[in-house]
């Protein structure tokens, strides 16, 4: 499915088209793209490119549509609080939540506005890290989550600046994927597995 | 990867007596110890027999890894450092395993093997467990004796230095990895302020 991100041509200003409902964009989220999302800014002033100027789900790097639509509508304004209620502050999946960041990343997005997202997550999450002081660290509690979901928590946490978080997926993404099951935007975490580490190589 | 080797066990080795409850144990004490244990075939064969009552290796917290065909023949045919050049080229699901320990049945033969490694049971010496010159010998006995006295204190300062190397290059990646990222969010920040400032008076005319 293709999104047209159709810059404006009349007063009503430019639309972004999907499957679902049409989402508008009025000239002042025009200014808000553009102070937000570095790939965004880089596409709207170049005059050399044929409008409307189409921003398409890139499924190799795990974003879709819904990824791209959630940007748009959410890029530079502050990301609701798990504590609130109604719509934005639904409940998403680990897969959903990386293919977000994955947009973010794409689209070169200050992450900072986003920190929200991360409280978003549908079930708590423990990775067995908890090794303790007297045990060897490859003596962690057997995972409680695929590969995949492993490595797209580490690709969150990194993304959302989840220091913390992010040091302890990858120690056990490190230990537990076995084959690159990640598709994400993000180079550096594209060949994340146990090969990774230099000790085991 | 910390990876121990049980090279050396047959199927009769875990005779006479019940052969899935000795191997269940061996593979218990070895899970306390390693990460990783590859297996000689016959092994790998009897630990598939006892499957269903471990249910599987990862639940004991390691990972029985598959069999090493071209370990027949055990490293007292080929040399350690051959040995070593084809187990460090063995890959299982991508991973590379290396070799830290090497435990041999029966061998004493020391030029075989890595330093940290031992034999369970010197050539010349009295079998541990049964009477001389059979190979039916009691593996738990014998596993317990490799990280018990007088081993104890050497496998363990060894797994110990492992463990301090694998934490230490495990927080390096993660840290590099998080270096990276806020380096290229410093680029993008500064590039966004600078347009804010570039374009906050007016916007270009066709955006209007």
């Amino acid at each position: 499915m293709m999104i047209s991100f159709v810059i404006p041509s009349s007063a009503k200003g430019p639309v972004v088209l999907s499957s679902g409902q049409p989402l508008r964009i009025t000239r002042n989220d025009l200014l808000r793209l553009e102070k937000c999302s570095v790939h965004l800014r880089d596409l709207l002033q170049n005059r050399y490119l044929p409008r409307p100027i189409p921003l398409a789900p890139d499924y190799d790097e795990d974003i879709d549509a819904d990824a791209i639509k959630y940007l748009l509508k959410n890029l530079g304004h502050p990301e609701p609080r798990s504590g609130g209620s109604g719509r934005g502050t639904r409940k998403i999946g680990i897969d959903q939540l990386s293919r977000r960041c994955n947009a973010l990343w794409y689209y070169r997005c200050d992450p900072t506005t986003f920190g929200g997202l991360w409280e978003r997550l549908d079930r708590p999450w423990e990775l067995g890290t908890g090794v303790d002081w007297h045990e060897y660290c490859w003596r962690r509690p057997p995972p409680k989550f695929s590969e995949r979901e492993t490595l797209q928590y580490a690709n969150a946490a990194w993304v959302l600046e989840k220091n913390d978080v992010f040091t302890q997926a990858i120690q056990s993404a490190v230990w537990d994927s076995r084959e690159d099951t990640l598709r994400t935007a993000i180079t550096a975490l594209k060949g994340i597995t146990s090969k990774s580490c230099p000790c085991a190589s | 990867m910390p990876v121990c080797i049980l090279a050396g066990l047959k199927y009769n080795d875990a005779l006479p007596a019940k052969r899935s409850l000795y191997l269940q144990q061996v593979f218990e004490l070895m899970a306390a110890h390693v990460a990783a244990l590859m297996t000689s075939k016959a092994t790998w064969d009897i630990g598939n027999k006892i499957q269903r009552r471990i249910r599987d290796s990862e639940k004991l917290g390691f990972q029985l890894v598959a069999t090493l065909e071209d370990l027949r023949g055990e490293a007292k045919l080929v040399g350690w450092d051959q040995c070593k050049e084809k187990l460090l080229r063995f890959s299982v699901y991508g991973f590379v395993y290396q070799v830290d320990l090497v435990l041999l049945k029966d061998t004493s033969d020391s030029s075989v093997l890595p330093p940290s490694s031992t034999s369970l049971q010197d050539s010349d010496a009295t079998p541990i467990y049964g009477p001389k010159n059979t190979t039916t010998i009691n593996v738990r006995r014998l596993v317990k004796r490799i990280f018990g006295d007088p081993y104890k204190d050497e496998v363990r300062k060894m797994l110990g230095r492992i463990d301090a190397q694998l934490r230490a290059e495990q927080t390096a990646l993660a840290s590099s990895l998080i270096d990276e990222r806020d380096r290229i969010l410093q680029e993008w920040k500064g590039s966004l302020q600078q347009i804010q400032v570039v374009q906050s008076p007016e916007l270009p005319a066709e955006l209007g």
